[in-house]
């Protein structure tokens, strides 16, 4: 049709606002900027409600009426940035379309401008690789097309053409989208609405049939599919489970095209999420068709005939290049113990070299460790006096710029880690952590491995040991005993937290009678817990 | 008699109702959404009744920022109550879009002056502003003389907020440049800061204690030993909140709103923050 009227503009806002309602859920899922909050569908969805609540109620339908009363509607019901911005769209084709009864093609893209042009102004800092940039585009291209173009069903259709395009570009404008790998969910949302908009004036039916509800990503991620194998006869050896990531997805084709491969398949989804389960002997060539309509994720597959064979596939696509940019500082700490390393990695040790107490890490381990950090400024935190020294020689040996840390235990590289500041020059860290780390008391709780004598005491073979800052301090034949003695010899004026670690000689449960013992006795004190996993130390504990 | 200057904010700025009251200072409430419901903050829902429903939610709250209708009507009302010129002051725009929907509404109401200012923080650091703002209008000044006054707090205001965790930040998508202090094993408290109106990190200790140690050292190093305006803040942590105060009291001279304000943080700020939290504003007087 030549021409567009109220009646139809009416229609077209009732139901662009049930599309996008029908897949707030998608667009939700698709939120990652500016605020990762997940909203984006709900609020545009609730915006568009609002307007065509205005809309519903009129009877007499003139063009001009209609369009300004969504406008105020959206304006009034705004919800969230996205929201607000689908209000100034709305609020400048209103304007564009003014007093008239009808509109042509032609006024129609200048309409769409005058909305671009209204939602630009509306936003501070407007950004590009966002709803705006897709309206704008979507804009121009509707202009363009209007002077050879008459039809408004087909202008339309060429606007929304564009629109996606456009779309599919916006993870190149914005780098977050492309680290996350999704479009932008307020562009999407828009798509959403002039693809109900275009259906109003044709009678087409879109994209989603009315009995699947939209699924989020999460939640067709989550989908579990459960196998039933008898593995006696198994005919195809790997389950292959991944999803795609597309436009447009054909669930349809794909079935078909995975189908021949194996058995037990299932394919589920909407138009940019899927996942696909597959029984095949081929995985591989049911990744490679897959590949070709979109990009693969969370790919598992795993040999069910050997039941302990898991192979599993990291993402397909190279992650965004921030994982592979060199990192101004590097860390590199020298600990023993399983639970202490998980520590210190999540500190944000980048190399842990195995050493400690028992066996001390050659020149050559922290030579290694240091060159595999990615950064040129290295701090490295021996943990131990006996590894100092090494440290300082192995910082000789690499081209990197070093600092050696002189920390005598653990419990100092902990607290020495907690003052760093990835923010703050080398000099201000240097200081920083040598403060952190000589303010901390460090108490060590093990056996003694022959006889001696303590000051006037025998020693036993057995004997349970307390060592403060290094020093022997007490002796006695029972651990939680000496754990208590100990701690009460140096504990400081102003001691609040003890920070336990109990090495791989003790368990869990015992080590948690010792915590109440402690808590008890020192009730001003906070005490916390942790796996170490330590050789020979049964306890290693700090006071802060 | 009503002032012809008007100030209006919204819910976050965590001030006490006698005070809002009083001064005649308008707000425009976020809203909150717990487990489906709809309520407006601070209105519908307190902070005590928020933090009491908190751990029994079947998923964490969402907020979302006042509609462009919701400023419109309070400017309206405002207008009709005889005022000529309103001042908004606000949410910093790094964590809502409260302040750029209020803009949007002021464009929209005639009859009345309305000038809306980004304040780059967040509650008492903008409670502080409103408070001044509020007051100066109540005693005379011009809408001029209040603009100004505002435009120079916001340059001079600060807040530091000590956090039990970071949890709720990163959940409710506000965690900033914070989200380097993210991963830790070990029971470490993050103090944060706003820094061009975005969450910062500040520094990171272990314990309570040496938490509220370091901030006063921090407000130490920024107030270089002048008086100070200071307003606290806490999340359904009274008593933590309570040892800051004393500590502030005795290190700094503060003015008399030092002995009013501690407030509890509304139930929009409490859910992007989370319970523990303990903070404070303030601003030097010269």
């Amino acid at each position: 049709m030549e021409i567009l009227n109220g009646a139809q503009l009416k229609e077209m806002i009732l139901v662009a606002s049930r599309n996008l309602t029908a897949q707030k859920d998608l667009v939700d899922s698709l939120n990652v900027f500016p605020v990762p909050d997940g909203d984006t569908g709900t609020n545009m969805a609730l915006t568009l409600q609002a307007a065509a609540r205005e809309v519903q109620k009129l009877d007499l339908v003139l063009l001009g009426e209609v369009v300004h009363k969504a406008a105020t509607g959206a304006l009034m019901g705004a919800r969230g940035n996205s929201g607000v911005i689908l209000s100034q769209l709305l609020r400048g084709f209103a304007k564009g379309i003014g007093n008239k009864d009808t509109i042509n093609a032609k006024e129609m893209a200048q309409s769409f401008q005058a909305a671009v042009d209204m939602a630009y102004k509306g936003v501070m800092k407007p950004v590009e690789g966002t709803i705006l940039t897709v309206a704008r585009e979507a804009a121009r291209a509707a202009q363009e097309n209007c002077r050879r173009v008459t039809s408004v069903e087909e202008l339309l259709r060429l606007t929304i053409k564009q629109a996606k395009v456009t779309l599919d570009q916006t993870p190149d404008m914005l780098p977050v989208l492309k680290q996350v790998g999704v479009v932008d969910a307020g562009g999407k949302g828009l798509v959403v609405i002039l693809e109900g908009a275009l259906s109003a004036l044709t009678g087409e039916e879109i994209g989603l049939e009315p009995e699947i509800t939209p699924l989020t990503i999460e939640a067709i991620q989550s989908i579990e599919i459960v196998d039933e194998i008898d593995l006696a006869d198994i005919e195809f050896h790997y389950c292959t489970e991944f999803i795609i990531k597309g436009q447009t997805l054909p669930i349809e084709d794909i079935k078909r095209a995975v189908e021949p491969l194996g058995d037990s398949m299932m394919v589920v989804g909407t138009d940019d999420v899927a996942k696909v389960h597959i029984h095949s002997n081929h995985p591989g060539r049911v990744l490679e068709i897959c590949m070709e309509y979109g990009t693969l994720h969370a790919i598992k597959i795993s040999n069910m005939v050997e039941q302990h064979q898991e192979l599993q596939v990291a993402q397909v696509q190279p992650k965004a290049s921030a994982d592979l940019a060199a990192k101004p500082y590097g860390l590199v700490a020298v600990a023993v113990g399983e639970g202490l390393c998980r520590i210190f990695k999540s500190l944000g040790v980048d190399q842990i070299v195995e050493g400690g107490q028992t066996a001390n890490p050659s020149i050559e381990d922290l030579v290694n460790a240091i060159n595999a950090v990615n950064s040129d400024q290295v701090f490295v935190l021996p943990n131990n006096k006996n590894i100092i020294l090494a440290a300082e020689q192995a910082k000789g040996l690499v081209d990197k710029s070093v600092i050696v840390v002189p920390t005598r235990s653990v419990t100092q590289g902990i607290a020495a880690l907690v003052a760093f500041d990835a923010q703050s020059d080398v000099q201000t860290n240097q200081e920083r952590m040598l403060q952190a780390a000589s303010k901390v008391v460090t108490g060590e709780v093990t056996y003694a491995v022959r006889d001696s004598k303590f000051e006037d005491q025998d020693v036993r073979e057995g004997d349970i040991l307390g060592l403060g800052d290094g020093k022997l301090k007490v002796v006695g034949k029972e651990i939680s005993e000496v754990v208590g003695d100990l701690v009460t010899m140096i504990m400081p004026e102003h001691g609040e937290i003890i920070t336990v670690f109990y090495g791989q000689d003790v368990s869990e449960e015992e080590a948690r009678v010792v915590v109440d013992m402690l808590e008890a006795a020192f009730p001003d004190c906070e005490v916390e817990l942790h796996q170490g996993g330590q050789p020979l130390y049964y306890y290693i504990f700090s006071i802060e | 008699m009503v002032s012809k200057v008007r100030v209006v904010t919204d819910s976050t700025a965590d001030l006490p109702r006698e005070l809002l009251e009083q001064l005649k200072i308008a707000v425009v409430p976020l809203k909150i959404i717990v487990d489906g419901e709809t309520y407006r903050d601070g209105v519908d829902l307190t902070p005590k009744e928020f933090f009491q429903r908190l751990p029994f939610t079947k998923e964490l709250p969402s907020t979302s920022q006042p509609s462009p209708g919701d400023f419109v009507a309070t400017y309206e009302r405002l207008r009709d109550e005889g005022a000529e010129k309103i001042i908004c002051i606000h949410l910093s725009g790094g964590l809502s879009g409260a302040v750029g929907a209020a803009r949007l509404a002021g464009n929209l109401v005639d009859g009345v002056e309305i000038e809306v200012i980004d304040s780059y923080s967040a509650s008492v650091g903008l409670g502080l502003i409103v408070l001044s703002a509020a007051r100066a209008a109540q005693n005379g000044a011009t809408g001029d003389e209040v603009v100004a006054l505002v435009n120079n707090l916001v340059q001079k205001v600060q807040v530091y907020f000590v956090l039990d965790t970071l949890e709720y930040l990163q959940k409710g998508g506000r965690i900033g440049r914070a989200e380097a202090f993210l991963g830790s094993l070990l029971n470490i408290k993050p103090i944060l800061s706003l820094v061009d109106g975005i969450i910062t990190p500040v520094d990171k200790v272990r314990g309570q204690s040496k938490a509220i140690e370091r901030t006063i050292e921090l407000i130490k190093q920024s107030s270089g030993g002048k008086r100070l305006e200071v307003a606290m803040v806490h999340a359904n942590n009274f008593s933590d909140v309570m040892r800051l105060h004393e500590r502030v009291v005795s290190e700094f001279k503060c003015c008399e709103l030092c002995e009013l304000i501690i407030s509890e943080v509304s139930p929009v700020l409490g859910t992007h923050v989370g319970p523990g939290l303990v903070g404070i504003g303030f601003y030097p007087i010269d």
